[in-house]
C-alpha cells in the first residue's frame, strides 16, 4: 500500500525544505560543549541535573541528556521538530519550559534549533549520525489529480429559492469550493447554498432537511458534492448530491447524533462518517451497507478525511485524538498523538504524503506517511483553530477563534493575514486555482478575498432571500450598476484627457532636457578651451623664462668683458702715459719714440677697440631687461587662463542641474502618464466589468422571473 | 376559617401568645403582605404577592387568594392572580385586607414600557440553575454530561458563554433559526435528551432562551451589569397546621444599582426535611408530617431560608409550668411552645452528678463525693458543685484535650518534631489553665511569629504547608465553616464565592519558614510577599475578611490584621461557632450540627439562643468558665433523658438530656478510676490520665477502638463516639477491663472490710454507676453472690457486669 503512496512521488516539482548539506555546515555547526550547554547551565540545569533529575531528564551532560527523560527521548538529531525539548523551550507544546517563565531568548533558541538540525554533535570534532532527510517534499503535479474529463461540473439551472428563509444566517459551519469550478458550497441552514464564485450569483439550493450541516466536501474531479449533519441529540445523515443536476445520488447512515465529519473515497466507493457517537463508520455508497466502524475514538469524531489516493482514512477526536486507517480494511495505520485539544479539522495534500491537522490546541501540525512522524508543527491560531485546508500547489489556509483567515507555506511560515472577522473564524477553502480564498465565521459572514494582495472582493449571503424578493430588488441593482457603469464609462474620458496632458508634459520636459543639455555643452565647451589653452600658455612662460635666463647670462658676461676692456683700456692709456712721460723725459730715442709710439697706438687700438664693442656690449645688457619683461608677460597670461578654468567649471553647475531637474522631470512626467494609462486601464476594466456585470444582471434577473414563475406554475 | 383549636388548647397557648381563646371564626392576630413593598421597573419585572395570616396560636396561614386587594391606582399595574406587572410610571399604595385587618405597602412602577434587552447572566444562566442544567451530576460535573460542560451553579459565567455559543459552533446555539438550537431542543426533550425534559414548550424559560437566541445570543458587558447583593424569602415563618396545609413563598433579588427583581420563578427551591415540608420548584410548601423544615431559596451565589413548623392538625397541648433558671431555659422554652413540646422534667442528683462529673471533669465521682453531694440538703448545691468542679485541673485538661483535636497537636515527621509537639500542648494547657479570654488565645495562636521552640503557638502552622488547606482549617476551626468547596466552584449550598474563598487565602500567602538554630525548630514569620491568585483568569486577590470588609494590609503582616478579626467582636461567626463547640459538648449535639458546618443551608436548631450564648460570651470577655456555669446551671442541661409524650421525636430542639456515649479518652479514665488502676502511656508518667496524651499520634488499641481522634484533619468528624460491636467485644472480652479489675484489688479491698453483703453491692453501684442500686436488682444480686462459688467470684462477675453495662458506658 506504502508503495503506492511513494509512487506518487514521480514528478518533482520543488523541494519545500532544501536538505542542508551537512558536511558544508559542519564546520560552524553548533555543539553540545561549546554552544548548547551554557545556554542549558543558564536557563536549564538548576532543575535538570543529576541531583534534581526533574522529569528524569538531566541535561548537563551528553550521554543522559540523549537518553532522555521520563517521557522518552527529548532529542531526534537532525528534526528540531519532533525535538521534545525544542518544542518545549520554544513553546510549541506544553508543558512550556523553562516553567512559568517567559521563553529564553530567540538567539538562544536559534542555537539549539541549529545544534539539532545539525544532527546534536556532542563536541566541534564530532561526526553526524544521521542524515538529513528532506521532510516534507513535495513531488505531484497537482494537475494530474483528479481533473474531470471535460467541462468542470456547474450546476445548471437549478431553482435558487431558499428552503429556509432566516433574517439572520446562523454561524458558517461547512463551507467547500469545487477544485475546477468557480464554484462555492455554503452550508445554510437545512440547505447548501451553491455559489458562482466568479459572478457572486447564487446558482443552486440544495434542500438539507436534515438540518444543520456541519461538513460540506467535493469529489476530487467536483462532481459531486457530499454534505453531513443533521439535528442534536436526534439524527444525523450524509447526502450526496450530483453537482450538475441537484440530483441527490445516495444518502447513508443512520446516526442519533448529528454527523460531525464525512468523507467520500476518491472513487465514491465508501463513505466515511464520524460525530457524538464517537464511532468512526464507512458505508458503501453503493448500497447504503456499513463497511466496517472504528470505536477507537474516545471522544466525538470531528474531523474524517480519505487520502485523495484513496488509500488512507484519517479521523480525529474531541481529546484529541489522531487515527490514521487503512481505507479499504479500517485496520489502524497510526496512532498520531501530540494534539492536546480538539482536532477541529483535517487536511490531505493532494499527494497523500502529507496529512494536516488543524486543533483547538492552536496548532497545526504535519504528518508525513511514510513512517507516522510529525513532520512540521506551528502555533497557528493561538487560542483555537477551526478549520485548515490544503491548496492544490501545497499552501495551507487556517481560520480559528483569534478571528482570522491565515494562509501559510508548508514550512509554517505566514504568507498572508487576512482582514479579521467580527467573530470567529470559522471555515475556510482554496477555490480552483488557488488564487482566492472563500471564508466564513460564526457571525455569519462569507467572504471572497484574493490571495496575493489580501484584498477583498465580494461577500456571500449564508441566508439568502426569496426569488421574488431578489427579483424585487435587482433591477435597483441593476439601475446602480448602469449608472456605475455610466460612471465608469464617464470616467475613461477625463482620464484619457490626463494621459494626453501627461503626453505633453513629458515633451515638454524633453525640450527642457535637450536646451538645458545645449546650455551645458556650451559650458563644457569653455571649460575645455580653456583648459586646452592653459599648456600653450605655460609652455610660452617656460620659453620666456628660459630667454630672459640666457640674456641675463649673456649681459652678466658682457658687463665682465666690459670691464676687462675698460681695464684694458686704462692700463694701456697709462701704459701710453708713461710712454709718453718717458720719452718726454728721455732722450728721445727712438726706441723710446717707438715704445711711446707702440704704446699709444695700442691705447688708441683699444679705444677704438672698446668704442666698437661698447654698443654690442650695451646691446647685450639692454636685452636682458626685455627678455624679463616678455616673461613677466607670459606669466601673467598664464595665471589668467588658470583663473578662467575653475570659473568656467563653475558655471557649468548650473546648466548641469538644469540638466538633472529636466531629466527628473521628464521621470515624473512619465511616472504620471503611465499611471495616467493604468488609470485608464482600469477605469476601462472597471466599465467592461461593470458591463459584464450589467450583463449578468439582466441575465440574473431574466433567470429569476423564469424561476419565480415556475414557482407560481408549482403553487 | 377552619382552625378547629379547643378552648383548653388556647389557654395552653397563652404561656407563649397573649392572646385570647381563639374559636372558630376568630380573627387574625396579625397579617402581613410579603414584599413589604413592590418595585417594578420595565415591561419583564413583575412582583408575586404572598399575604399571610398569623393567628393568636401561632398558626399561620396563607391567605393570598383570599385577602381584599385594593389599589390607590388601580391604573399603574395589571394583575393576574397575586403577580403584578407594569402598566404605567408612577407610585402608590397596594391594601391587603382579611379577617379585619389592613396592611398597606408603597408601589412604584418605572418605566413601564421599556423592554430591556435580556442578558446571559441576568435571565439565562438563573434558568440554567433553576432548571438542574448546571449541578454536580449534570453539566455541572467537572467533565460535563454527554460532551457538554458549563460550570458548577454558574461560577465562571464567561467560560459557560463561550461553551454555549461558540465551542461547537452552530450546534447548542443556532443563530439562524433559534427554536433549532440544540440548547433548547434539548431542553424541551423534543430530542432525546439524559435529562429529559427541563421545561415546557412556550414556558417562560423557553421564551427567555429563545428571544436571547433571536437577538443574537450576545454575552453582556459584566462591568456594565448590576449584580446580586442580597435574596430575601418570604414569609420568614410559617406554622402550618397539619398535613396539606399550603403555603406558597416569594422570592426577590436585590441588586447593587438599587433594583429588585421577583425570582420566585428563577430560584431553586429546597427543604432539608422533605417528609414534614415538601416544597414545589414553583415554591409552594405543603405540610405533612409534624416536625420542623428549613426550606431554602437558591438564586445566584445566595441561599436563603425559612423555618417551617408543621404540626398535626388540632393538637392539644399544655405547655407545663416550670420555673426558668436562667436565658437558656427561656429561649429553649420558646422554641418548645412553638413546637408544641413539652421538655421532660429535672433529673435526679444521682443523674446530675455522675453527668456534671462526666461533662467538666471527666471522671465519676468518688464513692465520698457521691455521698457528700447525695446527703447535702442545700438548695443551691448542683451550682456549688459546678463552680467546684469548674476550678478542678481536670476542666482544663477536657478543653486542652479538645482544642489539641481542632489544633491536630501531634507529632509528623520534618514538621512537628517531639520537642515542638510537647511544647506547643503545654502552651496550649497554660492558655487554657489561665482561663485566658477565648480572643486573646485566638490571636496569640494566628498572629504568632518566632520560632517553634520559642513561641509555640507557631507550630500551628508546621501542620500544613499548603495554604489553602491552612485557610479552610483556620476557617473551620474559628469560625464552624467548611468553605472547601469553594476552592474549585462556588458553594452551592452556602453564601461563599470563590472570590471569597482566595481573598481570604490571601491572608496566608506571605507565610515564612525556615530553619531555626536546632535543626528541628522551624522559624516561622512575615515575608512580606506573595499573593494570592484566581483560579479562574488568575487574577490576585486582595485580602478579605470571610464575610466581612477589605482591610488595608499594606505593610503589614498580614497574618497578625487577620488573627485580630477573627477573634473580634467583628467576626460573627467566632463567638457563635465557639458557644456551639462548648453546648454540643455538653449536650452531644450542637444547636448547629455538625458544629464545624455553619452553613446557610444547615440553620441553627435555635438561632435565637446561639445568637444570645454568642453574644453573653462576647460580652463576658470569652469567658469559657462562664459559659459553662450557664449552660450547666440551666434546667435544660438538667433535664431527664426519660422523654415524654410530646417530645418523643425531638432530636434537636433539647426538650431532653440525651444518652451519650462517653468519649474514648474519658472513659478509659472513668473504668480505671472505678477499678482504682493506673495507666501508663508513652512519654507520660504512671498513672497520667488519658486525656493528658499530648500527641494525638500516640493511642492504644482501647483509645483507637473507642474513637480517638488521630487529629489528621480538624474535623469535627474525627472523635468517633458511635457505639460499635468491636467497642462492645473489647470491654466483654478485651483486656482491658478484665486486666484493670485484678489489677486495681477493689473487690479485694471490699472483702477486707466486714460488710453486708448488700453494702457491698451499693458500693460498687455507687462506684460504677454513681446511684444506689434498687430494691429489686440488690435482691437479685444477693442471690447471685448467694450462689456464687465464694464471695470474692460472686463480687467480681457483679462488678463485670456493672462495669460492661451500657449505664456504665453512657453519660445520661
Amino acid at each position: 500500500m506504502l508503495a503506492r503512496v511513494i509512487a506518487y512521488s514521480c514528478v518533482m516539482i520543488g523541494g519545500v525544505f532544501a536538505p542542508v548539506s551537512l558536511a558544508q555546515e559542519a564546520a560552524k555547526a553548533p555543539n553540545y560543549k561549546d554552544d548548547v550547554l551554557p545556554v542549558f547551565n543558564a536557563r536549564c540545569n538548576s532543575c535538570h541535573n543529576p541531583d534534581k533529575k526533574k522529569g528524569g531528564l538531566v541535561l548537563d551532560n551528553y550521554a543522559g541528556m540523549m537518553q532522555g527523560g521520563s517521557s522518552g527521548k527529548v532529542i531526534e538529531p537532525g528534526d528540531a521538530d519532533n525535538s521534545r525539548l525544542y518544542l518545549l523551550t520554544a513553546h510549541e507544546e506544553k508543558p512550556e519550559m523553562p516553567p512559568s517563565s517567559p521563553k529564553i531568548a530567540d538567539e538562544e533558541l536559534a542555537v539549539i534549533r541549529k545544534w539539532i538540525e545539525g544532527g546534536a554533535l556532542e563536541m566541534s570534532g564530532s561526526t553526524t549520525m544521521v542524515k538529513a532527510k528532506p521532510k516534507v517534499e513535495f513531488k505531484l503535479d497537482p494537475s494530474s489529480i483528479g481533473k474531470p474529463q471535460g467541462e468542470p461540473a456547474m450546476p445548471q439551472s437549478l431553482p435558487t429559492e431558499p428552503v429556509v428563509i432566516s433574517p439572520r444566517p446562523n454561524a458558517i459551519t461547512a463551507l467547500a469550493h469545487s477544485p475546477w469550478a468557480p464554484l462555492a458550497a455554503v452550508a445554510g441552514h437545512k440547505q447548501v447554498l451553491l455559489y458562482n464564485t466568479q459572478s457572486q450569483q447564487l446558482i443552486g439550493v440544495l434542500p438539507f432537511a436534515e438540518g444543520i450541516i456541519e461538513v460540506l466536501k467535493f469529489t476530487l474531479d467536483g462532481d459531486l458534492l457530499l454534505a453531513g449533519g443533521g439535528r442534536g441529540g436526534q439524527s444525523g445523515r450524509v447526502v450526496v448530491w450530483d453537482v450538475k443536476t441537484g440530483e441527490r445520488l445516495f444518502e447513508v447512515g443512520k446516526e442519533y447524533d448529528t454527523v460531525l465529519a464525512a468523507d467520500i473515497s476518491p472513487d465514491r466507493s465508501m463513505v466515511a462518517l464520524g460525530g457524538p457517537s464517537k464511532v468512526l463508520r464507512v458505508y458503501n455508497s453503493s448500497d447504503g451497507e456499513l463497511v466496517y466502524e472504528c470505536k477507537k475514538h474516545t471522544e466525538w469524531v470531528t474531523a474524517v478525511g480519505f487520502s485523495p489516493d484513496g488509500v488512507l482514512l484519517a479521523s480525529g477526536d474531541r481529546n484529541g485524538g489522531l487515527l490514521v486507517w487503512e481505507a479499504p480494511t479500517g485496520r489502524e495505520f497510526y496512532d498520531l498523538r501530540n494534539h492536546t485539544a480538539m482536532i477541529s479539522d483535517l487536511s490531505w495534500r493532494l499527494d497523500s504524503n502529507l496529512l494536516a491537522s488543524g486543533s483547538e490546541d492552536g496548532s497545526i501540525r504535519l504528518w508525513e506517511m511514510e513512517k507516522g512522524t510529525q513532520a512540521k508543527t506551528w502555533a497557528a491560531h493561538p487560542g483555537g483553530l477551526e478549520s485548515v485546508k490544503f491548496a492544490k500547489d501545497g499552501r495551507l489556509v487556517s481560520t480559528g477563534r483569534d478571528r482570522l483567515t491565515k494562509v501559510w507555506d508548508q514550512n509554517g511560515a505566514e504568507k498572508k493575514k487576512l482582514e479579521p472577522f467580527p467573530d470567529v473564524a470559522t471555515r475556510a477553502v482554496f477555490n480552483q486555482d488557488d488564487t482566492m480564498v472563500v471564508s466564513g465565521d460564526y457571525s455569519g459572514e462569507v467572504r471572497i478575498h484574493e490571495v496575493n494582495e489580501g484584498k477583498r472582493i465580494g461577500a456571500l449571503s449564508a441566508n439568502p432571500l426569496p426569488v421574488a424578493t431578489r427579483l424585487e430588488q435587482l433591477p435597483a441593482t441593476l439601475a446602480q450598476a448602469r449608472t456605475d457603469a455610466e460612471k465608469a464609462a464617464m470616467s475613461i474620458a477625463p482620464l484619457q484627457e490626463q494621459v494626453k496632458a501627461q503626453q505633453a508634459a513629458v515633451a515638454k520636459a524633453q525640450e527642457g532636457v535637450e536646451a538645458a543639455n545645449k546650455v551645458a555643452a556650451e559650458a563644457q565647451a569653455a571649460v575645455t578651451a580653456a583648459e586646452a589653452l592653459l599648456p600653450q600658455k605655460v609652455a610660452a612662460e617656460q620659453e620666456a623664462a628660459k630667454l630672459a635666463t640666457t640674456a641675463e647670462e649673456t649681459r652678466v658676461k658682457t658687463v665682465q668683458v666690459r670691464e676687462k676692456a675698460f681695464q684694458e683700456l686704462k692700463a694701456k692709456t697709462e701704459a701710453a702715459t708713461k710712454a709718453a712721460e718717458a720719452f718726454a723725459a728721455s732722450k728721445k730715442t727712438d726706441a723710446d719714440k717707438n715704445t711711446a709710439t707702440q704704446a699709444a697706438t695700442a691705447r688708441d687700438t683699444a679705444i677704438r677697440e672698446l668704442d666698437a664693442a661698447l654698443p654690442g656690449w650695451n646691446a647685450a645688457i639692454e636685452a636682458s631687461g626685455t627678455a624679463r619683461l616678455a616673461l613677466e608677460q607670459a606669466t601673467s597670461a598664464r595665471l589668467l587662463v588658470e583663473a578662467k578654468v575653475p570659473a568656467l567649471k563653475l558655471a557649468m553647475a548650473g546648466p548641469q542641474g538644469a540638466v538633472d531637474g529636466a531629466k527628473a522631470a521628464i521621470t515624473a512626467a512619465q511616472a504620471a502618464q503611465q499611471a495616467a494609462e493604468k488609470a485608464v486601464a482600469t477605469a476601462t476594466a472597471g466599465a467592461e466589468a461593470a458591463k459584464v456585470r450589467i450583463t449578468t444582471l439582466e441575465a440574473e434577473i431574466e433567470r429569476l422571473k423564469a424561476e419565480k414563475d415556475r414557482l407560481s406554475a408549482a403553487k | 376559617m377552619k382552625l378547629p383549636f379547643s378552648l383548653a388548647l388556647s389557654v395552653a397557648l397563652a404561656l407563649a401568645f397573649p392572646a385570647p381563646g381563639q374559636q372558630p371564626g376568630v380573627n387574625p392576630a396579625r397579617l402581613e403582605v410579603f414584599p413589604p413593598d413592590i418595585q417594578l421597573s420595565g415591561v419583564r419585572d413583575r412582583q408575586l404577592l404572598v399575604i399571610q395570616a398569623t393567628y393568636p396560636d401561632g398558626i399561620t396561614r396563607d391567605v393570598t387568594t383570599e385577602a381584599q386587594i385594593k389599589l390607590a391606582n388601580p391604573g399603574l399595574v395589571r394583575r393576574e392572580g397575586p403577580t403584578f406587572w407594569a402598566a404605567a410610571d408612577g407610585e402608590t399604595t397596594l391594601a391587603a385586607e382579611f379577617g379585619g385587618q389592613t396592611v398597606t405597602i408603597p408601589v412604584k412602577v418605572s418605566q413601564a414600557a421599556v423592554t430591556a434587552p435580556l442578558s446571559f447572566r441576568l435571565d439565562v444562566m438563573p434558568i440554567f440553575m433553576r432548571t438542574g442544567c448546571n449541578t454536580g451530576s449534570c453539566h455541572g460535573a467537572a467533565r460535563g454530561k454527554d460532551g457538554f460542560r458549563i460550570s458548577l451553579f454558574g461560577f465562571d459565567p464567561d467560560g459557560d458563554y463561550n461553551r454555549i455559543t461558540r465551542e461547537m459552533v452552530g450546534r447548542r446555539v443556532n443563530l439562524a433559526v433559534p427554536g433549532e438550537s440544540t440548547l433548547i431542543e434539548k431542553s424541551l426533550g423534543s430530542v432525546p435528551h439524559t435529562g429529559g425534559k427541563r421545561f415546557e414548550a412556550g414556558s417562560e424559560y423557553h421564551q427567555v432562551m429563545l428571544e436571547w437566541i433571536n437577538a443574537g445570543a450576545v454575552n453582556d458587558d459584566a462591568s456594565k451589569l448590576p449584580k446580586v447583593v442580597g435574596v430575601e424569602l418570604y414569609p420568614k415563618t410559617i406554622v402550618l397546621d397539619g398535613p396539606g396545609a399550603t403555603q406558597q413563598m416569594t422570592a426577590r433579588a436585590k441588586y447593587s444599582d438599587g433594583s429588585d427583581r421577583d425570582v420566585t420563578s428563577l430560584a431553586v427551591f429546597l427543604t432539608n426535611n422533605e417528609t414534614s415540608a415538601k416544597i414545589s420548584e414553583g415554591g409552594l410548601i405543603t405540610g405533612a408530617e409534624r416536625g420542623e423544615a428549613f426550606v431554602m431559596a437558591r438564586f445566584e451565589t445566595f441561599t436563603v431560608g425559612s423555618q417551617v413548623l408543621v404540626l398535626p392538625k388540632g393538637l392539644q397541648f399544655q405547655y407545663p409550668e416550670e420555673s426558668e433558671v436562667n436565658y437558656v431555659d427561656a429561649m429553649v422554652a420558646t422554641k418548645l411552645k412553638k413546637l408544641r413540646m413539652a421538655p421532660s422534667g429535672v433529673c435526679s442528683d444521682e443523674d446530675f452528678l455522675r453527668r456534671i462529673f462526666i461533662d467538666i471533669v471527666g471522671l465519676v465521682p468518688t464513692v465520698d463525693e457521691y455521698q457528700k453531694f447525695v446527703s447535702s440538703t442545700e438548695a443551691d448545691k448542683r451550682s456549688k458543685l459546678i463552680n467546684e468542679l469548674l476550678e478542678r485541673k481536670e476542666f482544663a485538661e477536657i478543653w486542652v484535650n479538645k482544642w489539641a483535636e481542632l489544633l491536630q497537636v501531634r507529632q509528623i515527621p520534618n514538621q512537628i518534631s517531639q520537642k515542638g509537639m510537647f511544647l506547643y500542648y503545654n502552651w496550649l494547657v497554660d492558655m487554657l489553665q489561665k482561663n485566658t479570654p477565648m480572643d486573646q488565645f485566638v490571636q496569640e495562636l494566628l498572629g504568632a511569629s518566632g520560632g517553634t521552640f520559642s513561641n509555640p503557638a507557631t507550630n500551628f502552622y508546621q501542620v500544613t504547608n499548603d495554604r489553602l488547606l491552612l485557610t479552610e482549617n483556620v476557617a473551620q476551626v474559628f469560625m464552624g465553616m467548611r468553605i472547601q468547596c469553594a476552592q474549585c466552584h462556588n458553594h452551592p449550598f452556602d453564601r461563599w464565592t470563590m472570590d471569597d474563598y482566595y481573598s481570604f487565602s490571601a491572608f496566608f500567602a506571605q507565610i515564612g519558614r525556615k530553619q531555626g538554630e536546632d535543626y528541628r525548630e522551624t522559624i516561622v514569620f512575615n515575608a512580606g510577599g506573595g499573593e494570592a491568585n484566581h483560579p479562574v483568569g488568575g487574577r490576585v486577590m486582595k485580602p478579605k475578611f470571610l464575610g466581612g470588609e477589605e482591610p488595608d494590609t499594606a505593610g503589614k503582616d498580614r497574618r497578625a490584621t487577620v488573627a485580630a478579626w477573627v477573634g473580634s467582636k467583628e467576626n460573627p461567626f467566632f463567638a457563635r461557632s465557639f458557644v456551639n463547640r462548648v453546648w454540643a459538648h455538653f449536650f452531644g449535639l450542637g444547636i448547629v450540627e455538625p458544629v464545624d458546618d455553619f452553613r446557610v443551608s444547615n440553620p441553627a436548631s435555635n438561632p435565637e439562643l446561639l445568637d444570645e450564648l454568642a453574644k453573653r460570651f462576647t460580652d463576658s470577655k470569652y469567658d469559657l468558665k462562664q459559659l459553662v456555669r450557664e449552660i450547666c446551671n440551666s434546667h435544660t442541661y438538667q433535664r431527664s433523658t426519660q422523654r415524654n409524650e410530646t417530645n418523643q421525636l425531638d432530636e434537636k430542639n433539647f426538650a431532653h438530656a440525651n444518652l451519650r456515649r462517653i468519649k474514648a479518652e474519658n472513659l478509659l479514665d472513668v473504668i480505671s478510676e472505678a477499678t482504682d488502676t493506673r495507666d501508663k502511656f508513652p512519654g507520660l508518667p504512671l498513672g497520667a490520665r488519658a486525656v493528658q496524651i499530648a500527641d494525638g499520634a500516640v493511642s492504644t488499641y482501647f483509645l483507637t477502638t473507642f474513637g480517638r481522634a488521630t487529629r489528621e484533619t480538624v474535623c469535627s468528624c474525627e472523635v468517633k463516639m458511635e457505639p460499635t460491636l468491636s467497642q462492645a467485644l473489647h470491654l466483654l472480652n478485651g483486656d482491658t477491663v478484665n486486666s484493670k479489675i485484678n489489677q486495681g484489688g477493689v473487690i479485694k479491698k471490699l472483702l477486707a472490710e466486714k460488710k453486708f453483703p448488700e453494702e457491698r453491692i451499693v458500693e460498687l453501684y455507687v462506684r460504677t454507676l454513681t446511684r444506689m442500686p434498687t430494691k429489686a436488682e440488690v435482691d437479685q444480686l444477693v442471690n447471685v453472690l448467694n450462689t456464687a462459688p465464694n464471695a470474692e467470684q460472686g463480687l467480681l462477675d457483679i462488678y463485670w457486669a456493672l462495669l460492661n453495662s451500657r449505664e456504665f458506658l453512657f453519660n445520661h
